[in-house]
């Protein structure tokens, strides 16, 4: 009918192609971003993932150097290495102090101190830098080797020269078989030195010096350690404080002296390790609390003291871990001097490398000939092997061994704990400190947080719902749901900030009044409803709707002022007036400020909003003709509330809790400041916790970037990241069943 | 023209002569006296006075926003729910004013039950939509529970087809299922009348006439009121029609009078489609 015309035609052509174009490119933009965000969340997901990677990545060790030592001064005995593990040094069996240049085998120093005599025992102490050897004629020697270098360029040796840092004699005609040397933290210099005949000396040497006279003074003391057993002692060693000495059995028993007084030695205890085996090396792991024991059958254990009230020293020998084992004698153990890391030797040359907490045998050494010596370098970071062939230098790249998945969550025994337990510790005073990295407390702490914010929350919320929804005047909703909502914006450190230093001492100090005026509430309420009921239906018709709310104001009001006022009263009578003697008293329980009812109060304040907002909509959107279908059966609006709405929005109810137990495991300003972050694994309502996000941010400044507390930081962090995915996934997925679940109806 | 020989065909196939005879001697069960209702300050419903026989079908008529609907949610005080309706005059049950102040308006929906335009089954079993009623009235015994919600089912002829699958969700139910489902639920409360808004509207044509069938088993034993689009089915379903026009009551009477020979022009022109 219509004719086209020819401009028709003409703007048809020309309009459909910019049309076309706008088209694709909202549809590209549409993709690109839609695709960018899952991509961004999922590259989130691959950095955290990433930076943990290095955590299960198992040690490697690495050649780096070996060298051939001459043998015109004897063989080597002992090996050190410096901390740059550039020089390699040792005693020979003639006893000469060597040093040598690792890159090029050239000989930096030497000091023949006996060249008459030959060597009995010897003995490398890495993390001083020291050597202690003794001779057949009964000398004890502590040399200390002194590296000097450009401070700029710690690769560029100026020289090496070797102290003579202690020096003893022992009784005439005696041989010492073991000797045990080390530079202690007083600045003296303790020697252990155990006889042919199976006695134990201990030498003890420390120069003061008078700072106003400038006079140097030497205390010397020597002495045998008494012995009450008919034992034969096989194997000592010495801790780095000079405080005791530890010596094994043929029995297999450990004893121990207090050597704090170096001229009156005590015998301590002696704690059967082992029956029947005969230990062959002992040594203290590093921070002194453990020691690691080797026996002739080639077993490797660790001891450690713990607390024991019962005992008359106040302290017990206790079993902690079990080794791998040998195939033969164990010759010698050599801890790391920065970690719990130790190395055994056994005769047929094999070196395994362990690691204490985990009681993971990481690597083994391995030599082109028979080992026969290996120590750690000073940083822990390398070994210094001495086999037949001479000297080899390793690295081991073992960032991380403290970390494993039994430690993360798993019960674990550390040094003097007397049980194995769940413990997060990450940081000590000292560097000999063990690290404790146990998740779960704080995956607890996480738990019992929300659920004591939801405990709170949940019901408040959803009564609240429910009411809005359901039973409010349409205008109270109006006023009810925007305000809940703006409790959302609050920022929570504010409500944090509030929790901690207003809310907790409040609490504190008026919990029994708090806790009366919370049960008041509810009981109070119900008269109320009951007297708004006698009220003649005509007055109460008359009244603009939600009056009835306007009346439970000053109720709450007088209600509260009632809970104050019988809370004193009520604590009198019922607490003895002091119901935190009575709460410590009768059931055991220590009340923290900071504890669990303030969390759940703040935090619950916190996920209020959210839970209240999407129950709501979820009650509001089920279908109007359900409700009329139901009323028009009979039903009250209670009823059809309870048995048709109820039922129908409960999806969208269970994901507004499940949205709001995400939020609550991921709020972390809240239970930072109102949990007194005590990793703690109780459930009482008056202790504290530590959450997964409070965790990592009371850490970070504990953290140095890319070690093990950082990267265990990670791990908790994608734990959460995956714990708050999965949650508000699966509330995702409960919606979108609801919905199409309505579109049905 | 065409219109009105049509439909004087379908009344003459589907009336039974006796049955207009026993009309007359049929008891008023609904009286409505002086009805005004306003929603707010718009006036609904005007001056609506009717009374409705007992144990018959009564159709409302009329075009969009006439007021049928609300009038027929009076009857059961389905209004009460929505805010600022007001109304005056006198709505009697069997007698008894339901708007009295005595009268409880959840009592009163359970005598007087309602079938609504789009069926509205509970998101639970078949079982449990016909069980809710009784449920709601405490009854908790599963055999007596058993027997009203089988007895339900037979009376809303859905028996046979869903008795092997009582536990099944309402929802899987065909759309004429689930009207008829919706019929049964109402049944299970022993109600005295039925108010049925549209109840077909939405169903196809052999479900519309199941449903049909049904009001005319029903009407032995409850008081019908349907408001229906549909002229053809108030033609073949009821016994008195009342044709509503912009909140009035423009005409009543028995259904073969209505549409053979309204006395009313406005009537005529709605039912020959004039208007509307």
């Amino acid at each position: 009918m219509n004719k086209t015309t020819a401009s028709d035609v003409e703007r048809n052509t020309l309009t459909q192609p910019s049309r076309r174009l706008s088209d694709r490119l909202a549809t590209i933009l549409i993709s690109v971003g839609g695709t960018g965000v899952i991509l961004v969340v999922a590259a989130i997901f691959v950095f955290i993932a990433y930076e943990t990677l290095p955590l299960w990545i198992p040690p490697s060790i690495e050649h780096s150097s070996s060298l051939k030592p001459s043998d015109t001064l004897g063989t080597l005995h002992v090996v050190g290495v410096d901390e740059y593990q550039l020089v390699a040094y040792g005693v020979t069996s003639r006893g000469a102090l060597v040093a040598y240049d690792l890159r090029n085998s050239r000989m930096l120093a030497v000091e023949l101190t006996e060249s008459s005599d030959t060597l009995s025992a010897a003995y490398s102490d890495v993390q001083e830098g020291t050597v202690t050897w003794t001779t057949r004629s009964g000398r004890i020697k502590v040399s200390k080797i002194m590296v000097s270098r450009n401070p700029a360029q710690p690769e560029s040796i100026r020289g090496v020269s070797f102290k003579e840092i202690g020096s003893f004699q022992v009784p005439p005609g005696i041989v010492i078989k073991k000797v045990v040397g080390k530079q202690l933290r007083d600045g003296g210099i303790g020697t252990a030195a155990l006889s042919d005949g199976g006695e134990v000396y201990y030498f003890h040497s420390r120069t003061t010096e008078n700072r106003i006279t400038g006079k140097t003074v030497e205390e010397r003391s020597e002495s045998q350690l008494p012995v009450s057993t008919d034992e034969v002692i096989s194997c000592v060693a010495l801790d780095h404080v000079g405080s005791k000495v530890v010596a094994g059995t043929d029995r297999g028993a450990l004893l121990v002296w207090n050597v704090q007084d170096p001229d009156e030695p005590t015998f301590v205890e002696r704690t059967e390790v082992r029956e029947g085996d005969t230990l062959s090396a002992v040594e203290f792991l590093l921070g002194d609390q453990t020691v690691i024991v080797g026996s002739v059958r080639g077993t490797v254990r660790s001891y450690t003291w713990v607390a024991d009230t019962l005992s008359s020293i106040g302290r017990k020998l206790v079993f902690l871990n079990t080794f791998n084992s040998h195939s033969s004698r164990i010759e010698s153990i050599t801890i790391s001097p920065r970690s719990k890391s130790f190395l055994t030797l056994s005769t047929d040359g094999e070196a395994l490398l362990h690691y204490q907490t985990t009681a993971k045998t990481l690597l083994q050494v391995e030599t082109p000939s028979r080992l026969q010596f290996a120590a750690f370098s000073p940083k822990g970071d390398g070994i210094i092997a001495l086999s037949n062939d001479g000297v080899t230098a390793f690295r081991i790249d073992n960032p991380h061994p403290e970390v494993s998945m039994h430690i993360l969550f798993g019960r674990v025994q550390y040094e003097g704990y007397a049980e194995p337990t769940y413990t997060w510790q990450s940081s000590g005073g000292t560097d000999d400190f063990e690290p404790k990295f146990s998740l779960m407390p704080l995956l607890f702490g996480t738990m019992k947080g929300a659920f004591y914010a939801l405990l709170f929350a949940l019901p408040l919320a959803l009564f609240a719902a429910i009411y809005t929804a359901l039973f409010a005047h349409p205008k109270i909703k109006n006023v009810v749901k925007p305000t809940v909502e703006i409790m959302a914006a609050l920022p929570s450190v504010v409500i944090g900030f509030i929790a901690a230093l207003w809310f907790a001492p409040v609490l504190e100090q008026s919990f029994v009044a708090i806790t009366t005026t919370a049960v008041l509430i509810p009981l109070s309420v119900l008269p109320g409803i009951v007297l708004w009921k006698l009220l003649p239906a005509k007055l109460t018709h008359r009244l603009p709707a939600g009056s009835e709310l306007l009346a439970i104001f000053p109720s709450l009001i007088l209600i509260g002022y009632a809970g104050y006022l019988l809370g004193p009263w009520i604590e009198q009578v019922l607490f003895d007036g002091n119901y935190r003697q009575w709460l410590y008293e009768v059931l055991g329980v220590t009340y923290d400020q900071r504890n669990s009812i303030v969390v759940g109060f703040a935090m619950g304040f916190a996920v209020i909003p959210i839970i209240f907002t999407i129950s709501e909509d979820a009650l509001s959107s089920v279908p109007q003709h359900l409700t009329a279908g139901s009323l028009a059966l009979g039903a009250t609006r209670w009823q059809t509330a309870m048995r048709v709405i109820l039922p129908t929005a409960s999806p969208g109810i269970f994901s507004a809790a499940m949205i709001g137990f995400g939020r609550a495991v991921g709020e972390t300003m809240i239970v930072l400041m109102a949990t007194g972050n005590t990793p703690l694994m109780n459930w009482g309502p008056f202790v504290g916790m530590r959450t997964l996000s409070a965790n990592i941010a009371v850490e970070i400044p504990e953290a140095p970037h890319l070690g093990t507390l950082y990267r265990v930081l990670f791990v908790s962090g994608l734990l959460l990241f995956l714990f708050t995915f999965v949650i508000n996934t699966v509330a995702e997925l409960i919606r979108q069943r609801l919905r199409q679940r309505y579109s049905t109806i | 023209m065409e219109i009105v020989t049509e439909l004087q065909q379908t009344l003459a196939e589907t009336m039974v002569p006796g049955n207009l005879d026993t009309d007359r001697h049929s008891q008023p069960k609904i009286v409505v006296d002086e009805l005004n209702l306003w929603y707010g300050e718009t006036q609904a419903l005007y001056d609506i006075t009717i009374s409705l026989p007992e144990r018959r079908v009564s159709a409302f008529i009329g075009p969009s926003g006439c007021g049928k609907s609300t009038f027929l949610r009076v009857l059961n005080r389905m209004n009460d729910l929505i805010d600022d309706v007001r109304l005056t005059g006198r709505v009697l049950i069997d007698g008894k004013n339901i708007y009295d102040g005595s009268v409880d308006p959840v009592t009163l929906r359970r005598h007087v039950g309602m079938i609504f335009q789009k069926s509205n089954p509970f998101p639970k079993s078949i079982y449990e939509n016909v069980a809710y009623g009784q449920r709601l009235l405490g009854k908790r015994k599963k055999a007596e529970l058993d027997e009203i919600v089988e007895r339900s089912l037979v009376q809303a002829a859905l028996w046979d087809e869903v008795k092997d699958r009582l536990n099944e969700p309402a929802l899987g139910l065909s759309g004429g299922q689930m009207q008829r489902l919706c019929i049964a639920r109402a049944l299970a409360v022993e109600p005295d009348i039925l108010l049925m808004d549209e109840p077909s509207s939405a169903l196809d044509p052999i479900a519309t006439a199941k449903i049909e069938e049904l009001m005319f088993e029903l009407k032995e034993k409850y008081t019908i009121v349907i408001v229906t689009h549909n002229m053809q089915q108030a033609a073949r379903v009821s016994d008195v029609t009342a044709f509503f026009y912009l909140g009035r009551l423009i005409e009543f009477g028995e259904t073969r009078k209505i549409f053979t020979n309204p006395t009313k022009k406005q009537t005529e022109d709605y039912i020959t489609g004039r208007f509307g």
